[in-house]
């Protein structure tokens, strides 16, 4: 685990220091238009660090970012003492550990989060998404509230990857796909990070209309009974887990607004996430019928 | 604010405002909450210039009593959605309800309201 004490900013000598530092390797990109640097003073940290970058960034030749990230390597203190790995995000300290893959978990978090907070195009919901027949599912809600393990599901019955924490709206209402890995926790709340190609499923690349949004909060021995409710209350419930609504809400009134008008809206508690995933895709393939 | 003259003519606060199919979405920039008004709060709403009075919006929506008005112009008040209004007694809207009866049900005012968090909060 990192030892990720609250970031704090550092001095200005050691921002100054951080500058000075020789960085081998580097990496300008671009992800639903925000504009991100990260670097590594050793070429096979940067490499580790790749996979867990947004898959749709787009490489930039542009020195100007909004964000940088820094990521190295430090001998210990004293001699004996094992090395660390840091991760600096500008001048602020996020995480150091002995592990450079708990520190890449930091910077992949921080990535995402920082995507999702200052993107200006996209509203951005805590919500994993998932696709079924060319129309997506999004599933709001907060952290422990069993959207991963429902996507997981949904997934291993076919269903194509687009998101599992923050899901990414366009002013037409559709959702892009935004995927990270997939945050799965076992009974004793241990976390696990895996990829959809991990789990067997493929991920999808196109913007695609909401079809289904569904309320839902896991709840031990229920059995998923979900009620319609209206549009007004489906956007209601993306707004209250948007982290865009509030610095732009017109914006985000008018994208989610689109993105549910296309949407049948179900609340419920649900049990078992694979029974309920099977009812999902049963749900939604009689909808399309009639 | 509530007003407490003899006539009452609530007033909406100034607030972004969205149009769904047959219900209405008001986010309140003040206080970062996102309501959902069903049509009667919504129909009721869009009449609360400060001019015009309970009756009065009745009359406009053609209803033969001010009862759902006076309770959707409760809810929009306890919603925050007005500058002016005067409160009924908690049991006004029991009453209403009773007197309405099943069939009217259905035109009651409805107001949902959510507080939109902040980006940290989200993504927790």
């Amino acid at each position: 685990m990192a030892a990720s004490a609250p970031a704090r900013q550092v001095s200005k000598s050691f921002s100054a220091k951080l500058e000075r530092m020789a960085w081998p390797a580097t990496l300008q990109f671009t992800s639903f238009g925000v504009r991100i640097g990260v670097r590594a003073d050793d070429n096979a940290i940067l490499e580790q660090a790749l996979p867990c970058l947004p898959s749709n960034l787009r490489p930039s030749r542009s020195v100007q970012v909004d964000r940088r990230y820094s990521l190295f390597r430090a001998e210990g203190a004293a001699s004996g003492d094992a090395p660390a790995y840091f991760l600096y995000a500008d001048r602020r300290k996020l995480a150091q550990g002995r592990q450079l893959s708990t520190v890449i978990e930091a910077l992949e978090s921080d990535v995402n989060f920082h995507i999702a907070r200052t993107s200006q195009r996209w509203v951005f919901v805590h919500a994993g998404a998932v696709a079924w027949k060319g129309q997506a599912i999004v599933i709001p809600g907060a952290s422990f509230s069993g959207k991963s393990a429902l996507v997981k599901e949904l997934l291993a019955h076919g269903a194509e990857y687009y998101s599992d924490e923050f899901s990414a709206f366009y002013a037409s209402g559709r959702v892009h796909p935004f995927p990270r890995r997939l945050c799965l926790r076992d009974d004793q709340k241990c976390q696990t990070l895996v990829t959809a190609k991990e789990l067997g499923a493929k991920t999808g690349t196109r913007p695609l209309p909401v079809a289904l949004v569904i309320i839902t909060r896991y709840k031990p021995n229920a059995v998923w009974r979900p009620r319609v409710v209206s549009t007004g209350e489906g956007v209601l419930e993306l707004l209250g887990n948007s982290l865009t609504a509030r610095s732009r809400p017109t914006q985000a009134l008018a994208a989610l607004s689109k993105a549910v008008s296309t949407a049948l809206v179900l609340d419920g508690p649900r049990g078992d996430a694979k029974a309920t995933a099977a009812s999902i895709l049963r749900i939604l393939d009689w909808a399309h019928a009639v | 604010m509530q007003s407490h003259g003899s006539e009452d003519l609530p007033k909406r606060k100034e607030a972004i405002s969205r149009q769904l199919s047959d219900e209405f979405l008001v986010y309140d920039n003040q206080t970062n909450k996102a309501h959902c008004l069903n049509k009667t709060a919504a129909e009721v709403w869009s009449l609360c210039d400060g001019q015009t009075s309970i009756p009065q919006m009745a009359e406009k929506l053609q209803l033969s009593s001010d009862d759902l008005v006076r309770m959707a112009v409760d809810d929009l008040g306890k919603a925050g959605l007005l500058e002016t209004y005067q409160p009924s007694a908690d049991a006004a809207r029991r009453d209403t309800l009773r007197k309405l009866g099943f069939a009217a049900a259905i035109a009651v005012p409805l107001v949902i309201s959510v507080l939109v968090p902040t980006p940290a909060q989200a993504a927790s």
